[in-house]
């Protein structure tokens, strides 16, 4: 609700752009909604939040509707994903989409899990990054493996049961080396452990670490992605490190059930379209995300796959029965 | 000089901290001039407003409480013989004598110089020794962590009103509170009864304003109605330069006394009141004037309650433990904001720190200015009928927990809380040693079986880390002498008890 | 009965219930060597340990009279249940009836517990208070209070 007195004074204006818009995109079929509430279960500043607040000025701009953000927090997307099953499925309602709702549905008994929501499309991969303080000696992944295969290794993920810990179990098994994995409590708190040299590696998304990045005291050592980012080109995947471990943490839109596939269409074309926007592009791109656009149809198996992968792991490492 | 550029800074760049801090010394005054409600509790009923503020204003509306709270505890202890504060206490004795001769404007005069004294030195202390604590933050490991929690649970053994042995019960009872959630190494929920609000554990904030502000509420239900007060007599006289050079030296003792007691956890200002209306008395030359309306009997515990209410926030802002349920509430502020009080907070919120200073310095001058110009309207809504106070108190509650997260599950707990906490009146427990349990918990759980992953189960580990080692002893030094103290106050009590 | 024997009580009840949900946490493999049932279950030891202490000392203490004031406590008991009933109450009904209405109930029945007049006065306080309340939280902070069956129910009569 705090959101929409934030935007009143942008509506008027928005609205003029609105109606010259409409008289352009006279092809497109007009949204069925005017005010579209983007829901999110990451507090004020959380990495969720930011993504929405941060595109939703491109997207009204873009898709020609009002949107207004709203920050349902508590149980970790529990009750997110709650009110949303519930919601009408007019399209006037959507979920910013990220691993923690799938970690959060198989690990407690939530009033609803991702399966009572319709996947809509992806925006965006927020690439994850392997870390090291700058004045480490390790200077690529094998060094850390070299190291942890000789002694010890002492590895951080920010949060306990979490695609980060995830990454880093299977690392530890796609190597067969002994390493200790350890859990904080936010990527805050572990960031400081890296550079204090308590641990020898941490494991974060890009955007978390910039600061301490820029200020040269952080050095990614892996990106632990398909591909190369196109901020940092020359720090190579894990896997042409010979680490044969990849992960996709992605953020995009889920809605309820039963939305309409004119409305699907219409945001399949505005994700697209907003992706493409040279003013956003500059902005997501300094935030360190990667657009990555997946149509609905692909969508709903992306998530079911990774879903899969995430209760194997859960399940043989005994999180969850 | 740096620190006070950085201050002016903060507060051009958030105003409200300047609102804050007024608004924050008036509610102190009137929530601490109501009988019943504690500092502790005018703070709690705070807190969920702070919820939607900027983090810098917010901390300083709760800390100006603080202040407010100190003073305005006083007006009824000097207009109708009723400490509005547990610190007030020791200023009924000369307060209300002064007041049966006709001197009450005089003795609020003294109350609000002599609280402004104690704190302007408070502030004073608060803003040169808090940063050199927080220097080693970078150097912190899990290891250390464990040492100051350790540190901040053996505080128990001086908060236990009474009884260790309860005491001890409280603070385990704290710490199985802060189990409750999402465990801190695997994830896998913990006492959850898989309720999904349950999931990220119980907020300190609700533990807090269940025990302090609906406990209150419900031992208030079968108290007398309070006296009412003749605002007519209520005529503040600021002390004149004669007066002030008489109270120079009980308020040099209530600072000193203040200081100490703030800086060692687990006093308390009520305690340090007394302390110093004891020794004003033992220095003053004419002793046999104290409570027969002596000035310096209000100065003393006067100038302590203000010192006390900066020099507390020492330790709960550089080392994340708090020595008194108001640090403990304003502790629980900082949390709501996703600031974590201790080693790292300077670090990692320097600007809003800096704001949170400015406004400490501001509510000084809130503190002289509103403790003149609100004591009228402070009267009349003290002397509103109880029974629309207290309805009015509880309203506040509901409204207010629910606004923290949108969370009728959450009204639901701090009113559990509530509940508890009046069994453990009933029962004779001491409150403060569960909250530490509550916000300290956490930290040392997760801390030590962090560093145990580190060291690959050596418990040497502890022992070996130069900060944790430090740390460690200190807390037994600090136990050793508490765990002394309250067998030699028992043995006191019980030799007056036999010749009495 | 014996306060502290009472408190002792209690306190063994809790670390043995404690301890029996704690021994139910599943350990799991990527849970460290203290895993999440160990500090717990130390945490019931302690607990316990305290509580038995406390309790068997009473024991060996002369009985000191306390009649007096328990008579006292158990009408101050009661009468504070009197608030928690309130509170429960709004709680459970906050979602149908809506937040101005069971804000300004919850004023006039606490007054009236208290020792309020049932009056004109105390009304007009209750709905004014209510009115304060809703402007403070949901037309100044934005928290969106519970909204009752309300704007459900003129949907559908327009329907």
């Amino acid at each position: 609700m705090r959101v929409q007195k934030f935007f009143r004074p942008v509506l008027g204006a928005l609205f003029c752009l609105t109606l010259a818009h409409v008289a352009h995109a006279q092809t497109a079929p007009k949204y069925p909604k005017e005010t579209v509430l983007l829901a999110t279960h990451s507090s004020p500043g959380g990495g969720s939040d930011v993504f929405l607040r941060e595109m939703v000025p491109h997207l009204t701009r873009v898709m020609g509707v009002n949107f207004a953000v709203e920050n349902i927090s508590g149980g970790s997307g529990a009750k997110a994903m709650a009110v949303l099953a519930k919601a009408k499925p007019d399209g006037g309602m959507f979920y910013a989409t990220t691993p923690t709702f799938i970690y959060t549905s198989l690990m407690s008994k939530t009033d609803a899990t991702f399966r009572d929501l319709e996947p809509l499309v992806n925006v965006f991969y927020d690439p994850e990054v392997v870390y090291t303080a700058a004045d480490s000696k390790f200077q690529t992944l094998k060094d850390v493996i070299d190291h942890a295969k000789a002694n010890r290794g002492k590895w951080g993920a920010a949060n306990p049961a979490s695609l980060e810990r995830q990454v880093l179990e299977r690392m530890k098994t796609a190597t067969g080396v002994r390493a200790a994995v350890v859990t904080f409590e936010g990527g805050g708190d572990m960031q400081i452990n890296v550079l204090n040299r308590t641990l020898d590696i941490g494991i974060g998304e890009l955007g978390e670490i910039k600061p301490q990045l820029e200020a040269g005291k952080l050095r990614v050592l892996a990106i632990m992605g398909d591909n190369r980012i196109e901020q940092m080109p020359d720090v190579p995947t894990a896997r042409e490190q010979g680490v044969d471990v990849s992960v996709r943490k992605f953020r995009g839109l889920a809605a309820p059930k039963g939305t309409s596939p004119e409305v699907i269409a219409a945001w399949e074309a505005g994700v697209q379209k907003v992706l493409a926007d040279p003013t956003y592009k500059k902005i997501y791109t300094e935030n360190g995300l990667q657009p990555a656009f997946i149509p609905h149809k692909d969508y709903g198996p992306f998530i079911a796959e990774f879903a899969r992968d995430t209760e194997a792991f859960l399940k043989a490492a005994s999180v969850i029965k | 000089m740096n620190e006070l550029l950085d201050m002016f800074q903060a507060v051009a760049r958030t105003p409200m901290i300047i609102v804050a801090a007024f608004a924050g010394t008036a509610w102190g005054i009137v929530g601490g001039a109501m009988p019943g409600v504690s500092p502790s509790i005018a703070m709690a009923l705070l807190l969920p407003f702070t919820y939607g503020a900027d983090p810098a204003s917010a901390v300083v509306l709760l800390a100006s409480t603080y202040l407010g709270a100190e003073y305005g505890g006083s007006i009824p202890a000097i207009l109708i013989r009723t400490p509005g504060t547990n610190s007030a206490a020791a200023t009924v004795l000369d307060g209300y004598a002064m007041k049966e001769q006709g001197k009450a404007g005089e003795a609020l005069g003294i109350s609000l110089y002599s609280t402004l004294v104690g704190a302007v030195f408070g502030v004073l202390m608060l803003l040169t020794l808090t940063q050199p604590l927080a220097q080693v933050a970078l150097a912190f490991q899990p290891q250390s962590y464990v040492g100051l929690g350790i540190l901040g649970l053996s505080v128990i053994a001086s908060c236990s009103e009474g009884s260790l042995i309860k005491g001890l019960m409280a603070g385990v009872i704290g710490l199985m509170i802060a189990t409750v959630g999402t465990d801190p190494v695997t994830g896998v929920n913990r006492f959850t009864l898989d309720h999904p609000d349950l999931l990220s554990g119980i907020p300190p904030i609700l533990v807090m304003i269940g025990v302090y502000a609906i406990t209150n509420l419900l031992e208030q239900t079968s108290t007398p109605p309070w006296v009412r007060t003749n605002s007519n007599e209520a005529r503040l006289k600021i002390p004149g330069p004669l007066m002030r050079a008489r109270l120079r030296l009980s308020q040099v003792i209530g600072c000193i006394i203040g200081f100490i007691e703030g800086l060692t956890p687990g006093g308390g200002g009520a305690i340090s009141a007394f302390i110093s209306y004891n020794e004003a008395r033992r220095w003053s030359k004419t002793p046999e004037e104290f409570g027969k309306g002596a000035p310096e009997g209000i100065a003393a515990p006067e100038a302590s309650n203000g010192a006390v209410s900066a020099t507390a926030l020492i330790p709960m802002l550089g080392l994340g433990i708090p020595g008194s349920n108001s640090a403990a509430v304003l502790l629980g502020g900082f949390l709501i904001h996703g600031m974590t009080p201790g080693p790292l907070l300077f670090t990692k919120h320097a600007d809003i720190m800096s704001g949170f200073y400015a406004g400490k310095v501001i509510s000084l001058l809130a503190l002289f200015v509103l403790g003149y110009l609100i004591l009228r309207p402070c009267i009349w809504l003290v002397n509103r009928p109880k029974h629309y106070l207290m309805s009015f108190i509880l309203a506040l509650v509901l409204s207010g927990v629910y606004a923290i997260h949108g969370s009728l599950f959450h009204v639901g707990i701090a009113i559990g809380f509530g509940v508890i906490g009046y069994v453990f009146k009933i029962l004779a427990m001491p409150m403060l040693p569960m909250i530490l349990g509550v916000v300290l918990g956490f930290m040392v759980e997760s801390n030590y079986r962090r560093a145990l992953v580190l060291s690959d189960g050596d418990y040497m580990t502890f022992i070996e880390e130069p900060i944790c080692a430090g740390l460690l002893g200190l807390a037994v030094v600090f136990l050793a002498y508490s765990i002394i103290r309250h067998y030699r106050d028992a043995e006191k009590a019980k030799q007056t008890g036999l010749t009495a | 009965m014996n306060r502290d024997l009472v408190t002792g009580l209690m306190g063994l009840a809790l670390a043995i219930a404690y301890y029996l949900a704690a021994s139910n946490i599943a350990a799991g493999q990527l849970a460290d060597d203290v895993g999440p049932d160990g500090l717990p279950r130390i945490y019931a030891w302690l607990l316990g340990g305290f509580s038995l202490v406390l309790a068997v000392r009473t024991l060996f203490q002369k009985a000191v009279a306390t009649s007096a004031g328990e008579v006292s406590e158990v009408y101050a008991a009661k009468r504070a249940l009197g608030i928690i009933v309130i509170a429960a109450v709004y709680v459970a009904a906050v979602p149908f009836v809506g937040y101005p209405l069971m804000i300004a109930a919850v004023i006039a029945t606490a007054a009236l517990y208290q020792g309020g007049r049932l009056s004109w006065p105390l009304a007009l306080t209750s709905v004014l208070g209510a009115a304060a309340f809703w402007y403070v939280f949901v037309y100044l902070l934005h928290i969106a209070q519970p909204e009752g069956i309300w704007p459900e129910l003129i949907e559908r009569m327009r329907a």
